[in-house]
């Protein structure tokens, strides 16, 4: 499976990219709008990432941005939603509202942190995207 | 149930709606309980109600419950499609009502900081088994088309905030929440320094780098030891003070933090999350001079550092981020006793009030008072404006009393195998919390009673001519000054000959009056004596020897009084009676 990550801090990038290096081959970038660039890259390359984790306060383009863009971008290439890439919303604002909008974004799976990783894994297991 | 604080908000969020939508349901449940079936409309709406259940269940992770409420869901989605004619209709209640307990006791291991993982197998298999019951009781109508694994039961409940469809596909939902944060140990870690250190602020931050590797949250003062080279001399001179949350030991800190870099003295101390979250104001070694720093009574002093959960460097979950959560909703959650406290409060500002009002020194020292008694009465009009409304505060309906009554009643009826419906009059009355609390003993007591010696079995009551079904009236009214609540059966009424016979037993009756000469009234009042019951056999709901006494005693301790009637194969109301 090939995995992108956005995470700014770095303690937590190496972290994250450690624990989702088990499960794919994981790409790291450090801001919301290098992580459209590279699922866009990904895209015209033809090896779309499978899953777009993605921390939500980010310099330059946050991860609700980059959300919306990814969206948008798969909606102008007329993926359809079951084709979707499945997008993790990591972050430590577990407030509802935050939640809520993430939702409404088009995000999979909203993920507190520090990250529960046994949760994490079954809700990959959940999604299909480990066996 | 009482809402912990608890630390995820998303976790808040669906321990609340699914109070509420248990509430709906065990309302409703009850309701179609006593009016003998499940409606169609009834059945539509609890299957929604499981629909949305087992969305948010999912939603959350919970898989146990989401098994759970999927299963209820086959359950009322193959009585919404089929209605099947055959159904133990006092079953599916019992089903659902333990499936509403079930879910209840998952949401309380939820706010007790939990996980809501308790194997709910035997349940479901419970369900199982009734829904293969009912399919096979009426199958002559459905030629075996539905499998209840494949009642892709989806579509029309929506909109609430946590619903989400469990299908896999790109509709899935996953709320994860943080790591269990009840792991989590609290340090203060208070380091002096050699007085000849040179930049002492550096060796400070380097600390603070290294805990950063265990740390969850860590705050230290002072703050800015990075960049202000004068924080050095406030870290020799006043120490360095840290706070920490983390899952680590304390003998790790220990190792981490006394690696050298010239210090004096090194004192961890393990602290409690009340004093980690009150920042460095109770800081225990210094505490004047940390007070100076912190003065306002927030989470985290002004400027404090703060690093939040897994995001080292950023101080994302700032204080200020928390207090958006204050304008949420129009209902606050207050703690009873602070209410109870505020109450006790107002009565002594009042009795404070009307000494100062009247003073005699006041009074007597011969001064124009025309003002001050002008302000005096306003005063008094705001202090028993702010009492009525405390009162109003205090009141509590009876709908949640009640609601439970019935369900003692359904269950009473079940182990009894007495039909058993309840009526309720009155239950949007409303009462002080207190008379409430108090009456929900004496009150299970009494319909206990009603259902088990009240009651009579089925074949008796038709012998009697009386309908198959008993009956229990639970009432509360306002009459003048005084709160009526009562109980009433349409029982065999209190037997008039037992109670004397057992009051003789019992050495009850003075020898000097004939047992004509007692009037109903003053028999009744046997019954409220000490060790008086008149049951034979002891079941499972009364008679065990804790009569009616102790629902007298516990009446009377908050005031009230409790008065019997009864007529033979009419039945009994006991009724309570408070003074307002």
């Amino acid at each position: 499976m090939r995995i992108l990550l956005a995470e700014d801090d770095f303690v937590t990038r190496k972290f994250m990219m450690n624990f989702l290096s088990k499960y794919g081959d994981c790409d790291v970038t450090v801001d919301g709008m290098e992580a459209v660039d590279a699922f866009m890259m990904a895209m015209e390359e033809d090896d779309p990432y499978d899953l777009v984790c993605l921390d939500i306060m980010m310099p330059v383009m946050d991860g609700y941005q980059a959300l919306i863009g990814i969206r948008n971008i798969e909606k102008e290439k007329g993926i359809p939603q079951e084709k979707a890439v499945k997008v993790i919303m990591a972050t430590a604002l577990n407030e509802e509202k935050n939640v809520k909008m993430a939702f409404d974004l088009g995000c999979t799976i909203y993920s507190g942190k520090p990250i529960n990783q046994d949760r994490f894994e079954q809700a990959l297991k959940k999604l299909g995207l480990i066996e | 149930m009482s809402l912990e604080l608890n630390r995820d908000d998303m976790l808040d969020t669906y321990v609340l709606e699914t109070t509420q939508i248990l509430d709906d349901l065990q309302a409703l449940v009850l309701k179609c309980k006593d009016e003998s079936g499940f409606s169609e409309d009834a059945v539509a709406v609890i299957f929604r109600y499981m629909h949305t259940l087992k969305g948010s269940a999912g939603f959350m992770m919970f898989e146990q419950l989401n098994l759970l409420t999927h299963k209820t869901e086959d359950i009322f989605y193959y009585i919404r499609e089929h209605k099947p004619a055959k159904i133990d209709q006092a079953y599916l209640v019992e089903l659902v009502l333990k499936v509403s307990d079930f879910i209840q006791g998952e949401l309380d291991r939820l706010s007790d900081g939990k996980m809501a993982d308790s194997d709910a197998t035997a349940l479901i298999e419970e369900q199982d088994a009734f829904l293969r019951k009912i399919m096979s009781d009426n199958s002559d109508k459905t030629e075996d088309d539905a499998d209840p694994k494949q009642s892709g039961t989806s579509g029309d409940a929506s909109g609430d905030s946590l619903n989400a469809s469990s299908g896999i596909g790109g509709d899935t939902r996953i709320y994860i929440a943080p790591k269990d944060t009840k792991a989590n140990h609290y340090f203060q870690i208070y380091i002096v320094y050699n007085k000849d250190t040179k930049m002492a602020n550096v060796h400070a931050y380097k600390v603070v780098h290294l805990l950063r590797g265990v740390a969850d949250d860590i705050k230290y003062t002072p703050e800015n030891i990075l960049t202000s080279e004068a924080s050095g001399a406030e870290i020799l001179e006043k120490g360095f003070k840290i706070l920490l949350r983390t899952s680590g030991s304390k003998s790790k800190l220990t190792k981490l933090v006394s690696e050298g870099y010239e210090t004096e003295t090194i004192e961890i101390t393990e602290i409690d999350a009340a004093r980690f979250e009150a920042g460095f104001k109770l800081f225990g070694v210094d505490a004047p001079v940390a007070a100076k720093i912190t003065k306002k009574d927030e989470d985290f002093a002004p400027g404090d550092f703060v690093v939040h959960s897994g995001a080292p460097g950023k101080g994302k979950f700032l204080a200020k981020d928390r207090e958006a959560k204050k304008d949420k909703g129009t209902h606050i959650n207050v703690e009873a006793s602070d209410m109870d406290r505020l109450a006790d409060l107002i009565i002594k500002l009042i009795k404070a009030q009307s000494k100062l009002i009247e003073d005699k020194e006041v009074r007597e020292a011969g001064l124009e008072l025309a003002a001050f008694d002008r302000n005096a009465d306003k005063i008094k009009v705001i202090t028993s404006e702010i009492q009525n409304l405390v009162t109003t505060m205090r009141m509590v309906s009876f709908t949640n009393i009640f609601l439970r009554m019935n369900r003692v009643i359904f269950e009473a009826s079940r182990k009894l195998g007495k039909d058993i419906e309840c009526v309720i009059i009155g239950d949007d009355v409303k009462a002080d919390r207190g008379i409430i609390e108090h009456i929900s003993d004496p009150l299970m007591h009494m319909v206990r009673n009603c259902a088990d010696h009240g009651i009579e079995e089925a074949n008796e009551r038709m012998l009697k001519g009386k309908p198959m079904k008993g009956r229990i009236t639970l009432k509360a009214e306002i009459e003048d000054d005084e709160l009526l609540v009562s109980v009433s059966d349409d029982g065999a009424g209190l037997n008039r000959d037992k109670i004397l016979k057992k009051a003789h037993e019992k050495n009850l009756i003075p020898g000097d009056k004939s047992d004509s000469e007692y009037t109903d009234d003053e028999v009744w009042k046997f019954i409220t004596l000490p060790g008086f019951s008149t049951n034979a056999e002891v079941t499972e709901f009364s008679g065990r020897g804790v009569g009616m006494d102790v629902v007298v005693s516990a009446v009377e301790t908050i005031g009230g009084s409790l008065s019997i009637e009864s007529k033979k194969d009419q039945g009994s109301t006991m009724t309570m009676k408070f003074k307002l």
